[in-house]
């Protein structure tokens, strides 16, 4: 467990920088949540809207309940881009940054194996992330406790596991694109090319549906908090497809890591 | 006594044709083997390669022991590495990178690496960030000596060292060659080289040309001769193996590499009013090596 150590050291600045956001972004949404929470104007506005611009501004949970629909676009719908991005970064960042500042002769000139470096720092990456989304869902909760709406921790639980997941097939998936990188610009490209192309690709796909019938926008399509927080039911098929997934996108890039030059 | 390192045509052949094209060589357990080339000549390769760090590409290679493809990691538990530009982490002090490494080869007991920090003077509790760049090569050469190996294998240790840690620093190889570890290692510091080597291997385009003891190499290569004339001098350029031909005033300064007979047949009939051979430094042997590229 040592290296999944240093590599969680390595993250901390991260870590630090993701919370300190997140507070100022509740205490942003907070201050301007009066007078969203009031305004008659902003709700007809909303049920005037075309269906795939009211899909994009939060659809049906905006336009019925402004405070929650409000506070759901500008921390739920959106967050897996956001730690998408960030995942991407650091999974292309996990072997091409060593590689590029020969750390590796560092850390592989000690007795340890290859697959146990990439393993402990994935992990390290994985706890990470799951620190992001508690640290989000844990404001999240704080801020509808503040304004007298009911905590759903179950609901809220589920989104945040769904979206470590698709969080974590994302860096999964940069992972296995960057192994192979010849050099850390090339490979942070592809970390950043895999968690934003599937959010566009999606996002076009569902505004294009959504002008057919009334639906709502679900970055990547497997992230889908609206229907979580409706029916509170496990997402047993998405968390089986996704695990699936990252594991076989983390054994392909362990397969590359272990061929390639260090 | 068992070879320490043993490399049979081992070969490491990047896509741009370069590397190490076939390398031989056997290391005696308690040897220090001094290993010398310029930049680019596969001396880094060379050591990455004993290491196990790349895929070797050809031939075979054991280090105390052991296969450096098949049991890298048995390697690398018995073999203390220095790269030749080691990185650190920038945010972790010297002590933690020690307590890093030692906590990976599962060596409980520090002592002995805080007595080789103490003598190298290595500064512990500073972050490796507001270090100069001597004191992370002695953290660098901590880490490959800390859990007291039997290989040490080193690509340029003394890089960046101030003349007094590299005088701690060849006394602590001296005291580990009496140890009986082995000590491989490069240098672009011919004297440092010739002092502390029992044999020296001499590396050119990824091939090994020559390997022998540092006096062996001096003598059978190469003479320093030196001529004095009590008049104009002749032209001795075309004379056979002479090189390095230097002319000032009556006096003539040149190196005779190989066969002496070409000279002598040819002093025979133009004789000095003096003349002195020599054995030349192991930096005018390299330059040897190196010279008949450049000639």
């Amino acid at each position: 467990m040592t290296i999944y150590r240093l590599a969680l050291r390595q993250q901390f600045v991260t870590w630090l920088v993701w919370a300190v956001v997140i507070v100022l972004s509740v205490d942003v949404v907070d201050s301007a949540a009066p007078a969203v929470a009031s305004s008659h104007a902003l709700s007809l506005l909303l049920s005037n809207l075309p269906a795939s611009l009211r899909s994009l501004t939060g659809g049906r949970l905006m336009a019925s309940r402004p405070l929650d629909g409000y506070l759901y676009v500008k921390l739920v719908l959106y967050l897996p881009l956001l730690i998408g991005i960030f995942s991407g970064f650091q999974a292309a960042s996990l072997l091409a940054r060593e590689r590029e500042q020969r750390r590796f002769d560092l850390l592989l000139g000690l007795p340890v194996t290859r697959r146990r470096l990439l393993l402990e720092r994935m992990g390290a990456l994985l706890t990470a992330q799951a620190a992001m989304w508690a640290i989000t869902i844990l404001a999240l909760c704080g801020f509808l406790a503040r304004h007298g709406l009911g905590v759903d921790t179950r609901g809220y639980t589920l989104v945040g596991w769904n979206g470590f997941l698709v969080t974590l097939t994302t860096a999964a998936g940069a992972l296995w694109a960057s192994a192979g990188a010849r050099d850390y610009r090339t490979a942070v490209r592809w970390g950043l090319l895999i968690a934003v192309v599937p959010f566009v690709y999606d996002l076009s796909v569902r505004i294009a549906a959504a002008a057919q019938g009334w639906r709502d926008i679900l970055p990547y399509g497997y992230y889908n908090p609206p229907q979580l927080l409706l029916t509170h039911a496990f997402p047993w098929g998405t968390t089986a497809l996704l695990l699936v997934a990252s594991g076989l996108l983390v054994y392909g890039a362990l397969w590359t890591f272990e061929r390639g030059e260090v | 006594m068992s070879a320490a390192i043993l490399a049979h045509d081992l070969r490491k052949v990047y896509r741009n044709g370069r590397g190490v094209l076939g390398l031989s060589l056997e290391i005696q357990q308690g040897e220090v083997f001094g290993f010398l080339g310029p930049n680019g000549a596969g001396k880094t390769t060379t050591i990455r390669a004993l290491m196990g760090l790349g895929r070797i590409t050809g031939g075979s290679a054991q280090v105390a022991g052991f296969d450096v493809a098949r049991e890298s990691l048995e390697v690398r538990r018995r073999t203390g590495y220095l790269p030749g530009e080691p990185a650190l982490y920038d945010n972790m002090t010297g002590r933690q990178h020690l307590a890093l490494a030692l906590r990976l080869r599962g060596v409980p007991d520090h002592r002995y690496a805080l007595g080789v920090a103490e003598r190298l003077g290595v500064e512990l509790d500073r972050r490796v960030r507001q270090m100069s760049r001597g004191n992370r090569q002695k953290v660098a050469i901590l880490l490959a000596l800390a859990h007291d190996p039997e290989v040490l294998l080193l690509d340029e240790p003394t890089t960046g060292l101030d003349p007094l840690a590299q005088d701690v620093f060849r006394d602590i190889l001296r005291e580990e060659q009496h140890r009986g570890r082995t000590i491989f290692f490069s240098s672009h510091v011919l004297p440092e080289v010739q002092e502390l080597s029992d044999r020296v291997g001499i590396i050119r385009d990824g091939r090994l040309v020559a390997v022998d003891t540092v006096e062996a190499l001096r003598h059978s290569r190469l003479k320093e001769v030196r001529l004095r004339y009590a008049e104009e001098p002749p032209d001795l350029s075309g004379v056979p193996g002479v090189r390095g031909l230097e002319a000032k005033g009556q006096e003539l300064r040149l190196h005779v590499a190989g066969d002496l007979g070409g000279l002598l047949r040819f002093l025979a009939d133009h004789v000095p009013a003096d003349v002195t051979f020599s054995d030349p430094s192991l930096e005018e042997v390299f330059r040897t090596y190196y010279g008949e590229r450049g000639s």
